[in-house]
This record gives C-alpha cells, structure tokens and sequence, in this order.
C-alpha cells in the first residue's frame, strides 16, 4: 500500500473508531453530565460557566442525581471557564434545537444568555435562570421570560460574612480588606453591598482589590494586602478560591489567627480548611441542592404545576464548631431547609 | 502522496460528520447543522484573516485580545447612543488598528511577529479592562439580535457574513496580483524583495487585514452573546491556529489554503457540537480537539 492510500485508511479507520465508540453510548446511561432515559416526558438542559470551579461541578452533581432519583432525562453542559461566554452559548444554541422541555440556564454574564434562549423561548419552552441573575429588560426586549429564578440571596450571604467577621475580630471592629471577584460580576457585587451594609460604621475597610475568583491571584493580592496594611485584623473574600488564597498569604506571613478570614460559597476545600484553622469560616451555599432544586421545578413545568417566580436557596455559616458536620453531609445541607419545590 | 495530506481537513470533517451521524440522530438535521455553521462564522472569520497572516509566515497572537477590544469599542460606543452603524464602524476600526500597530512592528521595525503579537495581546487586554472597567457592557439592540439569530429565509446572516469573508480572502490569494504577492513573501522573503514585491507593505497588509477581520468577528461575537466581555478569548485564539493549521496552511508560510482552513474551523466546531449533543463530559472535549490538531500535523508531514 503507498503512502496516500495508508493516510487515507488511517484516517477512515479513526473515523469509524469514534462512530463505534460513540455509536455503543447511544441510548444508555450517559457520562457524568446526564441521567434518566431519553424516553422520559420530562427532558431536562442545564447549562452552566464551567466545570473546573468545583461550585458549578455540585450544581451538576445535584442536577444529575435528582434526574436519576425522580427518573426524568437531565443534561447538563458547560463552558470552558468562567468568563467563556461565547462557548455557553453556543452549548445552549444546540441543545435549544434538541427535544428538551425545560431549560436552566447559569449565565457568565448579565446578557450572554439572552440571544440564543431566543429561540427556546418562541418554542414555548419553560426557562428557569439559575444562581446569577439575568438582565430583566434586555430579555423583554428580546422576548425571553424566565419561569423563576433559583439562587441563594448573595446579599444575604454578603451580610452574614459581615456578621460572622464581626463575631470573630475581637473587639468587633478593626481595619480589614475585601477581596473581590471578577469585575461586574452581580453575585460578587451583591456580596460585596450586602457585607458593606452589615459592617458600614463598625469594619475599617481599607482595602478593597478584585482577584477574580482565583485563587492564585487571591494570594498575590493577598500579599500586597498585606504588605501595605499589616495591621489589618479580617479579611472578606467574596468566594470561596480567593479566600483559600488569602489563608494561604495568610499563613506564609504568619499571621494565621491574628487575621480573620470569611469566604463564601462552601467548597470542599474551604470546609476542610475551616477545619484546619486556616480558614476562619465559609458561608455555605448549596449549589447541590440548587442544581436538585433546578430538576424539581422543571418537572414541575413540563407537568403544568405552578412553580414560584423565585426560590431562595439555603446559605449556612460554616466555621470551626460545625465544620465537621458540614464535611459529613456534604454536599447537602446538615440542617433541614425550607423547599418550596420539594414533591410532596 | 500530497492529495490525501492536502484535503486532510475536509476529509476529517467528512469522517467526524459520518461518526456523529452514526453517534447520535440529532447531528445531521437541518437545525442542528444551521446551529452549527452559525457556531462556526466568529472562529471562521478569525481564521481567515489568521490565514493571510500565516501565509506571510507570520502569526497573530493578538487575536485573543483585539477580538475582545473591538467588542469593548462597540460597546462603549453604542452604550453612549452613538447608534449602532457607528459603533459597528468603530469596532473594524478599532480591530483594524491593532493590526495595523503589529503590522508596523513587525514589517517597518523587523520585530519578531510572535513577540510583538504576545506584546500586544496582553497591552490591547490592558487597554480593554480601562475601557471597559472590567465590566460587560450589555448592548440590548435588536438589529444585533436579528444579525445572530435571523436571516435570509433558512440562509442566516452569519453564514453569509462568514462566506463573504473567506470568498474575499480566496480571491485576494488566488485570483489578485497582490495574493501572488503575499504567498511569495510567505514563501521567501528574500527572493521576493529581489523580486521587487514591497514584503514590508505586503506584511503590512496581512496583519492589517487579520485586524480587520477581529473587528468584525468582534460585531458578530456582541451579536451573539449581547454584550461586550472584556475577557481574553483563549480558546478563540488557539482554535483560529488551529483552524489555519488543520487546514492544511505551512505556518513557514507560503502555503494557503481557505478552503482547508473553513473546514478545519468547521471541524473543530463540529467536535464541540457533536459532544455536547452526546452529553460526552466537558473534560474530554480539549483532548478531542487537540487529537486532531496532532492528527493534522501528523498528516501534513506528507505534504511537500
């Protein structure tokens, strides 16, 4: 055999290795990002930023598991990072023109969704917006409604780190720092108004930087923090990997235990490291249970059963005396909460 | 020995498409391939202006920030009500710029393309964040809505913006002076000052164009996700390489194809596609894409 007839089979060969490949996938259980059969009247699309950020990864767990658990079919796609809003888009336009009935949508940004959920919306086809909120207007214009909107009150959060950072820092006041998220993204904005609120006349803050919710950067920054103000006594760091970031700074300076650390979110590594001592606390929230919640409201509009405009779901402080509870029923919830969705 | 290596690109989008129609019928309908191609237009316009720059043997890194740059120019400008023709003016302008400042570098000062495109990646990203001050600006008009999701009866816009791009860049390689010019600068340099082709200008001339096409990949990227994200484009940058590379283009220049680059810019799309309608794992997808880039290296050794 010459050489372009040997390319050629090669290239045919490998071919049909990904159509067999594939082809035995076909109609069975899918990868981690599904569950439920394909057959189910309930069909369900979520799409989220990214996979890497161990938030969105429980928010697919939880989506996933509760199709499994209720038997209906839930897909669940992604970007490639947080601020990938192109490559979600174009995951939700080609599922919009598969046969899904419901659609949860987590956008990068406040706008990103909005063209090609276009589509889904003049089908008729039920949209729930998900953990961050979706510019209202902008959807109106373009003829999009969401069913109801699925996500912690991250002002709530915000006022409550506020709060535990108070209850930590003897005295209860003091000079402390915000580390915030990616510029102009709503749920840093709102945690960041909500602590501003709760710690307005009590907390100096005298620094405020964004690390884009990376925990590389949360320690650089960190650092800097530090070097300019090294007497600060707290620091609030808007999620979770920056706050991780900023014990390990923290740490490096020895400063562990003089300088108070409240994060938010309640990743499995800021749980272990609230029950290390690096991390004062987390507040948790439980994008698990968001991504269960999620199913259970889509099941509920494909079968016509009302479902509220907004569900709020349930946000913890998470520090030494209760992190080992916390890891044990990780990642629901340990203490019972309120879910207006729950079948009943 | 050269016709299987030279039509690598299309042939593996005929074999990914076979596997996936195979896969999965939810592949190869008409809505599914209209989504597709749609998918395809932003990283296809990028890779055809990528594909003038690769045929001077040269290479834009820029592309990761201009695209974003250009988005943030239309926004800020359409956010102060200068209406969307201007801003859409502005945004090539501002795309056409940058190509126009890596052109000169690189032609005029003899510096290093590769340099001098990193260079400008992270400045024109820098410069983007103060413009934009780290924000999305929201750009909520309906023409840009109806660029992204409407058309000429089944024939979408983006389709037609992204086929007028790439039947322009063929024509300006294989049916003008000036293509002739470029794929012999590409393919030496020195014969062709010697020559008397003005190389300078015709670098110059690539890189300009390479710009260019960020700004409009830009108008079509704001169409589509509603807003300008002053974020890098990574991943849109290392797939218009990719594109130019799978289609069969030398990166020492001298060497084009558009025809091998629109389909290695549709193949990649179409990988993304496939698995996102087989539900196949997010962490897959990269070592997908990469397998046919290293693929296509391995095929093009045949080339001569």
């Amino acid at each position: 055999m010459n050489t372009p007839q040997r390319a050629l089979a090669a290239l045919v060969a490998a071919g049909l290795c990904v159509g067999v490949t594939a082809a035995c996938g076909r109609g069975e259980q899918g990868g981690p990002n599904e569950s439920g059969s394909a057959n189910s009247d309930v069909r369900i699309a979520i799409v989220t930023r990214d996979f890497t950020n161990p938030y969105w990864a429980a928010l697919r767990d939880g989506a996933v598991a509760e199709g499994k658990a209720a038997g209906v079919k839930v897909t669940v796609q992604a970007g490639e990072n947080e601020t990938d809003s192109n490559g979600e888009n174009a995951k939700i336009s080609t599922m919009s023109g598969q046969d899904y009935n419901c659609f949860g949508v987590v956008p990068v940004n406040s706008t990103n969704v909005i063209t090609p959920l276009a589509p889904v919306a003049r089908k008729g086809v039920p949209i729930l917006n998900l953990d961050t909120q979706i510019d209202a207007n902008a959807s109106q214009q373009a003829g999009v409604s969401y069913a109801s909107f699925i996500g912690s009150d991250n002002l709530a959060a915000g006022r409550q780190a506020a709060q535990a950072l108070m209850n930590k820092i003897p005295g209860g006041t003091g000079k402390v720092a915000i580390l915030q998220g990616i510029a102009g993204e709503q749920n840093g904005i709102n945690r960041q108004k909500g602590f501003t609120e709760a710690s307005a006349g009590k907390l100096d803050v005298v620094a405020t930087q964004p690390a884009d919710y990376d925990q590389a950067k949360g320690q650089t920054v960190t650092d800097a923090i530090l070097k300019a103000h090294p007497d600060i006594v707290g620091i609030f760091a808007a999620n979770d990997t920056m706050g991780l970031g900023a014990a390990q700074s923290v740490r490096n300076a020895g400063l562990t235990g003089k300088v108070t650390i409240i994060s938010v979110d309640g990743i499995t590594a800021a749980l272990q490291a609230v029950k290390a001592g690096t991390l004062t606390g987390t507040i948790s929230q439980y994008p698990y249970a968001e991504g269960q919640m999620a199913v259970q409201a889509c099941a509920r509009l494909v079968r016509k059963q009302p479902v509220p405009p907004r569900v709020v779901a349930p946000i913890a402080l998470i520090d030494s005396s209760n992190a080992d509870k916390a890891i044990a029923a990780f990642p629901q919830p340990f203490t019972p909460y309120d879910n207006p969705l729950a079948a009943k | 020995v050269t016709a299987a290596a030279r039509y690598a690109a299309p042939l593996g989008l005929a074999a990914v498409f076979i596997a996936f129609f195979i896969a999965t019928p939810n592949f190869l309908t008409p809505g599914n391939i209209s989504d597709l191609l749609v998918s395809a237009a932003i990283l296809l316009v990028l890779a055809m202006g990528q594909q003038l720059v690769v045929t001077v043997a040269g290479i834009d890194l820029s592309v990761g920030s201009n695209l974003p740059w250009a988005a943030a120019v239309l926004g800020f400008a359409y956010s102060r009500g200068w209406g969307l023709a201007a801003s859409i003016l502005l945004a090539l302008l501002a795309g056409l710029v940058v190509g126009l400042v890596n052109g000169l570098l690189i032609a005029r000062l003899n510096m290093t393309d590769f340099i001098v495109t990193l260079g400008s990646l992270s400045v024109v990203s820098g410069i983007t964040l103060l413009l934009t001050s780290g924000n999305t600006v929201p750009v909520n008009s309906d023409g840009l809505r109806g660029l992204a999701l409407d058309g000429i009866g089944p024939i979408r816009w983006f389709w037609v913006v992204a086929f007028l791009v790439a039947a322009l860049v063929g024509f300006l390689l294989f049916r003008t002076r000036t293509g002739t010019y470029l794929l012999a600068t590409g393919g030496n340099l020195d014969a062709a000052r010697e020559s008397g082709i003005h190389v300078n200008r015709i670098r110059l001339l690539a890189y300009a164009c390479s710009g260019l096409a960020c700004g409009l990949a830009a108008v079509l990227f704001v169409a589509r996700t509603g807003g300008a994200d002053p974020s890098l484009q990574t991943s849109l940058l290392l797939s218009s390489i990719a594109s130019v590379v799978l289609g069969g283009s030398s990166l020492f220049g001298g060497r084009a194809s558009v025809l091998g680059s629109v389909a290695g810019a549709v193949l990649l799309t179409s990988l993304i596609n496939g698995f996102t309608l087989l539900g196949i794992s997010q962490y897959y997808q990269p070592i997908a894409v990469g397998a046919v880039v290293l693929g296509a290296a391995f095929i093009s050794r045949f080339q001569r």
